[in-house]
């Protein structure tokens, strides 16, 4: 081949003239050929029958596509509704991504600190930038829920370049906050996260860096911040009260963070009391917060015999087995405000500060991974047993706005389940003498306002979680075992299983029903376990203590289809190793690795899902990441 | 890394240096006016929604799919907004964009194989009148376009379909434009082959069923 023949064959590296032939007599369809070409072609086309065939062929189905031409499918009439909606979000996020620029500072700069997340919902934002003027009209923002099940409603960047990303894809907008400290110096940051990527693509798809934090002005390391889900600006802290027990405390979280040039690095704090913003102290009973329904008395009654006017006489003659007496004080006999704990911030420092503002409990155990607030927002409940461990556990709440906790039942052996709509569900053994050993389990529920308690629940079970639409639950279908003198309460021998739910009323009466239904979940001994449902009720994370380290645990992830068909879609996490405590919602889920894996400290790991797909996203390792729901 | 491809796809469509975008005097990240996009996405909506949806129905078949992606792509016109050159070349811009959609979507659902989450399936296949009804390519023309890789699909379709020629399909395909011309090649090529199978299957079927018919007259 001589150096003219390379030079002259690169454009067009016919290696026959067929190719050739074909090659020009599709070009000749996009524009005329150049006379030479042109002239080359009729004369390979007369003589050569099979590429006359397929330069007709080109010609015929380019006749057959351009024929659908004018055959505009129709497009949805809510198309332009839903994106304008998206577009309305993304401009909101656009903002509050702006108004943080200045502060962003990468997770990896927190190596070392500890590291608590709380998925933080981020509401639209609607800044009217879209100003519809015709037919489709301005009911955009009604069409954000179905915008947002669409999974289509943002595409860019993690973080504006800064953690580039192979093809991720979008899921929907929204923020998950952690906090980050060493001591009580404390900071809340965000990280937004509206692309992950897919399962074998994590790497491509960087890590996470935040947009901003404040300062976190309390001086017990948190061990968990569960965020309310209706008020952005409400979390319950729990923290070490210094005295070897528990301390629960609210703080006001900000909803738009502002920027702030360094976390973490402020100057030290002086203590001071906390400011407690609440001057609500009346006593939760008998305010007419509570459904009628969940205060009717129980005994066998179905839905509808259901009592609006419960009283608290109906709460004495309903089956006392469980409560005793309800505890209505609104000055509980054991927690009590520790306010030297709290630090209040008078730093000179310009960045915004978060300080503690009630302490709602101390001097208590937190028990297991359960506390959560009611769907409403109203209610925050969580099990506890006494630091001396001189009962089991009890279920308490915290009415949003009281000015402490209180004690719902006193049995010293009943556990925070779940919530049903605002009514707690609890378990306990079915026997009131508990010394170490196995039992079967019961669910009741209690009214979180009179105190009433009744076992309503047909089955067996231990710890029902019901997700919030109240279709279904998971639950713990085996026995239960007591030991540490019958204070520490864990599953026993059985299996995790998902069942229909039928309300907590009816269930009385069809108790036989759903038994067989159960789908299981996982299989193993399970020393203790945290199921948490998204607000959908499609989605639910089940995380299990490894039964050697409680510390440690697996966490998995599942979806329940429209018919009630449990599945584990491609990329979600399945026993994945993770520490307790995990926040799951607005399409997504949170948790922390444990530390050590790959020699590196934990890392925040992010799996969200679209309507189709789940991918994740991850920090840069940290040391004791603990990811809080 | 992928982002900056694609920002530095979007910046030019049509392939020129991406130097005057900093001359509008509106930097990428912070004084863009969201007014002014939004007014410009709501006018391109208007004015294209229906050749995108129907180019991304023909690329995916599946018309929720479809409209997801099309409410995706004008998102992403919207926040790529200040990455449009000039107003005329809007259309390759958004085909683009749209272009990139379908591509991303299609190498997700190669990566992430999805189970069927019964119920609420939104990828079930269309019915035949479905199909007619939306005016959408049908039979053997559809199954072979179906069988031939995605960017030769995209390809035809944006000329054949949707009448984009040389520099507007080479940005809409984010290629040159050489290469956007033996990309059309290619899919011609491949199409032609595909349809050549989908209707020898077709006519064997036709055979055996005819054969199966000649044998239950025959009892």
């Amino acid at each position: 081949m001589s150096r003219f023949g390379r030079i002259r064959r690169r454009p067009d590296h016919w290696a026959t003239p067929h190719e050739r032939a074909r090659a020009r007599a599709s070009e000749r369809l996009d524009g005329p050929l150049g006379l030479t070409e042109a002239a080359w072609l009729d004369e390979h086309l007369a003589g050569c029958p099979d590429c006359a065939a397929v330069a007709q062929a080109y010609e015929d189905d380019r006749l057959a596509l351009r024929g659908l031409r004018e055959q505009l499918p129709e497009p949805p009439r809510d198309l332009w509704a839903r994106t304008s909606a998206a577009i309305e979000r993304e401009s909101g996020a656009r903002g509050r991504s702006r108004s943080r620029s200045g502060s962003r500072v990468p997770l990896g700069a927190l190596s070392g600190l500890a590291v608590i997340a709380v998925v933080v919902g981020v509401s639209a934002v609607s800044s009217g930038i879209l100003v519809m003027g015709d037919q489709r009209g301005p009911g955009v923002s009604g069409e954000d829920p179905a915008a947002n099940a669409a999974g289509s409603a943002s595409a860019e960047s993690v973080a504006q370049g800064t953690g580039a990303a192979a093809t991720p894809f979008a899921v929907g907008a929204g923020d998950v906050a952690y906090v980050a400290g060493r001591g009580a110096d404390l900071a809340l940051s965000n990280i937004g996260v509206d692309e992950v990527c897919y399962a074998d693509d994590t790497a491509d798809c960087g890590t996470l860096a935040d947009n901003g934090a404040s300062r976190l002005a309390i001086a017990a390391a948190p061990k968990a911040i569960i965020g309310s889900p209706t008020d952005g600006s409400k979390a319950v802290v729990v923290g070490d009260d210094g005295a070897g027990g528990d301390q629960l405390f609210v703080v006001a979280l900000p909803e738009d963070a502002p920027a702030s040039p360094a976390p973490a690095v402020t100057p030290s704090e002086p203590p001071a009391s906390a400011s407690v913003d609440t001057s609500a102290t009346e006593a939760p009973t008998g305010t007419p917060t509570a459904t009628p329904d969940a205060s009717a008395p129980a005994s066998g009654a179905p839905a509808e015999s259901a009592a609006p006017d419960a009283t608290p006489s109906d709460a004495a003659s309903s089956p006392p087995d469980i409560t005793g007496e309800p505890t209505p004080s609104a000055t509980p006999p054991t927690p009590t405000p520790s306010p030297t704990t709290l630090v209040a911030s008078n730093s000179p420092t310009p960045e915004p500060t978060i300080a503690a503002s009630l302490a709602i409990a101390s001097g208590l155990e937190v028990v297991g991974e359960t506390a959560a607030f009611s769907e409403d927002g109203r209610w925050f409940a969580f099990a506890a047993r006494p630091v001396d461990r001189s009962s089991g556990p009890d279920i308490w709440v915290w009415r949003v706005g009281d000015a402490s906790a209180h004690q719902l039942t006193n049995d010293g052996i009943s556990v925070f389940a779940s919530w049903d709509g605002d009514t707690v569900v609890g378990s306990r053994p079915t026997s009131d003498d508990i010394i170490d050993g196995t039992y079967e389990p019961t669910s009741f529920t209690v009214d979180p306002v009179s105190g009433v308690t009744r076992t309503a629940i047909g089955w067996d079970v231990y710890r029902p979680v019901l997700d919030p639409k109240g279709r279904r639950a998971v639950v713990w279908a085996g026995s239960i075992t007591a030991s540490d003198a019958g204070t520490e309460l864990a599953p026993g021998t059985g299996r995790l299983e998902l069942r229909t739910w039928n309300g907590s009323d009816r269930q009385t009466q069809g108790s036989g029903q759903g038994q067989s239904e159960g789908q299981p979940i996982g299989s193993g001994a399970v020393a203790d376990f945290d199921v948490r449902w998204d607000e959908s009720g499609s989605w639910f994370g089940v995380w299990v203590a490894e039964p050697t380290n409680p510390a440690m645990g697996r966490l998995s992830l599942y979806h329940v289809g429209a018919d009630g068909s449990l599945d584990v879609p491609d990329g979600s996490p399945s026993d994945v190793p993770a520490l307790p405590g995990f926040s799951i919602g607005e399409g997504r889920m949170a948790w922390a690795t444990p530390p050590g894996q790959g020699g590196e400290g934990s890392r925040v790991q992010i799996v969200a899902w679209t309507d189709e797909a789940v991918g994740s996203v991850e920090t840069t390792p940290g040391e004791d990441v603990v990811v809080v729901r | 890394m992928a982002i900056d491809r694609t920002l530095t796809d979007l910046r030019d469509p049509l392939g020129r240096s991406s130097a005057v975008r900093l001359d509008r005097g509106r930097p990428m990240s912070a004084t863009w006016d969201h007014d002014e996009a939004g007014a410009f996405v709501e006018t391109l909506f208007a004015k294209h929604q229906g050749e995108i949806y129907a180019y991304l129905l023909r690329m995916m078949r599946d018309p929720e799919v479809a409209a997801d992606m099309t409410q995706d792509a004008f998102i992403k016109a919207y926040k790529n907004y200040e990455t449009l050159e000039k107003p005329e070349n809007a259309r390759a811009w958004l085909y683009q964009i749209a272009h990139r959609v379908a591509l991303d979507e299609i190498r997700r659902r190669k990566i992430v194989r999805f189970l069927p989450w019964t119920g609420e399936s939104r990828g079930a296949a269309p019915s035949a009148e479905h199909l007619a009804m939306e005016g959408r390519l049908s039979g053997d023309m559809q199954r072979a376009l179906q069988k031939i890789p995605e960017r030769q699909r995209a390809a035809l379709l944006l000329a054949e379909l949707h009448d984009l020629t040389g520099l507007e399909l080479a940005a809409a395909l984010g290629v040159s434009h050489v290469a956007a011309r033996a990309l059309l090649t290619r899919a011609r090529e491949s199409l032609r082959q595909a349809l050549a199978i989908e209707r020898a299957a077709d006519a064997a079927a036709e055979a055996a069923r005819d054969a199966n018919h000649a044998m239950g007259a025959d009892r």
